[in-house]
């Protein structure tokens, strides 16, 4: 019993420090100027898309090009529940009424939203239970252009490529902390569930999984729809971080971001998605500002664009070649903690290793 | 009808240019290379720079520094990655297409840059009643002899027999004296060869080079791969020529108010032959891997 609190205690380690981790960021953040800030929020966000995309998969090991279209449903729907109603009359005159109506404040529309998109992702469960591999990341990019074209032609709701504008533009780095801090402690909570250790087994080996008892597709899916509903959240606060929505925004530059931190911050650990969030986010806006031109204390550049997309592509190929794991290489902030209060589990282990083959 | 023909067929040996080029990454090292797109936008840019030249010489040219390009991009960053899994290959192939589109973003600039390759090509000739485009005769003709060239050197040379044995096996090939390091160069360097034809035919077509042009090809060429049959070379023509039929068809057919909605039903479609004939449309079952 005592040693089953130990393990929960350090075991809710990684999110505690990942939690610590962002709040010591966005605090200094909020020192900085409105930019830096305004910099800090777009962090939060997309440290909610990147925790949720790694719900799933970085427990499943299933790469999914496709969460981009749980983030725009949620992000699309947030819009049309916060809007003014008058502006939506004006803007998508052929709205049901009923949605005109609506105007809720974002903190009660998020979770509509997070809901919302979760039924997509019912809909979409059957491309992860027969699917996995490259066809599966095939068909998860097919989806993710579907949805956009979608999207971009369905001018009663989203108005096409012209897109939404007037979206409350309130987020800042007060109201989008709650919001990561809830999305990593579901994420943990998640991790630690009997369906989370059932999945990475899975991960690891699925044939010997599936042999062990494991139902591969039931799990995940579960990840599935928790995934796709933290994706939903953070759609929402994107939109809410953008103030205007077109469909280039929530299109496979948007999940490239997201894969790129989650990879060079570590696709393996929920830390790894947290930190690659920071690190990148941190280092984009360094690059932008570099990319803008500008006097640099004795150092004046021309603006160059591009410069942000060489140097963060750079980073993300050198991740891949030299450090595959990603900063974290799949290991928790803390795992030393878990480490000493489980030495049952390790003395355990190595017995097992220990003994001989059999045969 | 026969117009529609045309279009499909001239459409789709831009696609067999690009899925072939692709499906032999793919079937010799399971590499879906993603920046296969960014060597068409470096061949189109290319073909910009050396505008003015003779056509020919252009052609070569842009021809010489794709594959180029195309090695460049094995050497440095594919050759380390090999024996990776799937997923690490088409990351690594990501941050190469995103590597090239920012430098192209950098050196050119995010504006659209128009270039008239065509010269004489422009024209079009009238045979019993159609409007035959000249362009369309050499993309239909030129991919033609490029397929038949293709289909001749992994029959009868050394190295395409090589290739065809590590595309069936590659370890396998391997224990068996194949040199991996020069059947996946080689493989490469053809598949190059076939962008920047692409490249060449594909700005032909539209005039317009911007730094993100790559993308529609490099998806339009995955899409025929899966319709064919992931790993199977020949499949993937087949399965070019199939989309571009389709999306003919569906450009011609398809009520006004749903023609928008096209590329989604494309993609869908996608999805259902992954979902229910995960080895293409014509393609044969393989062993479940243990």
């Amino acid at each position: 019993m005592r040693n089953r609190a130990i393990t929960l205690v350090a075991g809710s380690a990684p999110a505690a420090l990942s939690t610590l981790l962002v709040l010591v960021i966005s605090g200094l953040a909020m020192l900085g100027s409105e930019t830096t800030q305004r910099t800090a929020a777009q962090m939060l966000v997309m440290g909610v898309i990147c925790v949720g995309t790694y719900i799933f998969v970085g427990n499943s090991g299933v790469l999914s090009f496709g969460h981009v279209v749980f983030v725009a449903v949620g992000a699309y729907s947030t819009a049309l529940m916060t809007m003014e109603p008058g502006l939506k009359r004006a803007l998508l005159p052929d709205l049901p009424g009923w949605i005109v109506d609506l105007h809720l404040g974002m903190a009660a529309a998020l979770p509509v939203a997070g809901l919302l998109a979760l039924l997509v992702s019912v809909l979409c469960s059957p491309l992860v239970l027969r699917l996995d591999g490259m066809a599966a990341g095939i068909a998860s990019l097919a989806l993710l252009i579907s949805v956009n074209v979608v999207i971009g032609n369905w001018d009663q709701v989203t108005r096409g490529s012209q897109g939404i504008v007037g979206i409350p533009a309130d987020l800042t780095v007060g109201t989008a902390l709650p919001w990561l801090i809830g999305a990593i402690v579901l994420a943990l909570a998640y991790q630690v569930s009997a369906s989370g250790f059932r999945l990475r087994a899975s991960r690891e080996d699925a044939v010997a999984a599936a042999s062990l008892g494991v139902r591969v597709g039931r799990e995940r899916t579960i990840a599935l729809v928790i995934s796709a509903f933290v994706c939903g959240i953070g759609g929402g606060l994107y939109a809410h971080f953008l103030g205007a929505l077109t469909p280039g925004d929530v299109s496979l530059k948007l999940t490239l971001l997201a894969l790129l931190m989650l990879i060079v911050g570590g696709l393996r650990s929920l830390s790894g998605a947290v930190i690659g969030t920071i690190f990148i986010s941190v280092l984009a806006e360094l690059l932008r500002r570099v990319e803008a031109g500008g006097d640099f204390g004795p150092i004046a550049l021309a603006p160059h664009p591009g410069i942000e997309q060489v140097v963060l592509a750079l980073t993300l190929l050198f991740t891949l070649l030299l450090r595959p794991g990603g900063i974290t290489s799949g290991r928790e902030l803390g795992h030393r903690l878990v480490r000493r209060s489980s030495r049952d589990v390790e003395t355990a282990r190595t017995e097992i290793v220990a003994a001989p083959e059999p045969g | 009808m026969a117009q529609n023909l045309i279009n499909a067929l001239s459409l789709g040996s831009l696609y067999a240019l690009i899925a072939l080029g692709i499906a032999l990454l793919f079937s010799i090292m399971g590499l879906i290379n993603f920046a296969h797109g960014e060597l068409i936008t470096i061949g189109g840019y290319t073909l910009l720079a050396f505008h003015g030249l003779p056509l020919a010489v252009a052609v070569a040219l842009t021809v010489a520094v794709v594959v180029a390009a195309a090695l460049t991009m094995e050497r440095l960053a594919f050759r380390p990655a090999r024996g990776a899994s799937g997923e690490t290959l088409l990351m690594t192939s990501f941050a190469l297409s995103l590597l090239v589109q920012g430098g192209v973003l950098l050196k050119e600039g995010a504006d659209p840059q128009s270039v008239n390759v065509l010269g004489s090509l422009g024209a079009s000739v009238d045979v019993g009643g159609m409007t035959i485009g000249k362009l369309d005769v050499a993309i239909i003709g030129v991919t033609g002899v490029l397929l038949i060239g293709l289909a001749w050197f992994l029959r009868a040379t050394p190295l395409g027999v090589q290739m065809r044995a590590a595309a069936e096996d590659f370890t396998m090939a391997r224990a068996l004296g194949v040199r991996a390091d020069r059947v996946v160069a080689t493989a490469f360097g053809v598949s190059g060869a076939f962008a920047a034809v692409a490249a060449v035919f594909l700005v032909a077509r539209t005039g317009t080079l911007t730094p993100s042009m790559g993308l529609t090809p490099v998806l339009l060429g995955f899409v025929a791969i899966v319709l064919g049959g992931l790993g199977r070379l020949w499949a993937a023509a087949i399965g070019a020529y199939v989309l571009a039929l389709l999306s003919v068809m569906l450009q011609a057919y398809l009520p006004t108010g749903l023609a928008a909605y096209r590329d989604a039903l494309v993609y869908l479609g996608i999805i259902v032959i992954l979902l229910f004939r995960p080895h293409g449309i014509a393609g044969r079952p393989q062993g479940v891997r243990v």
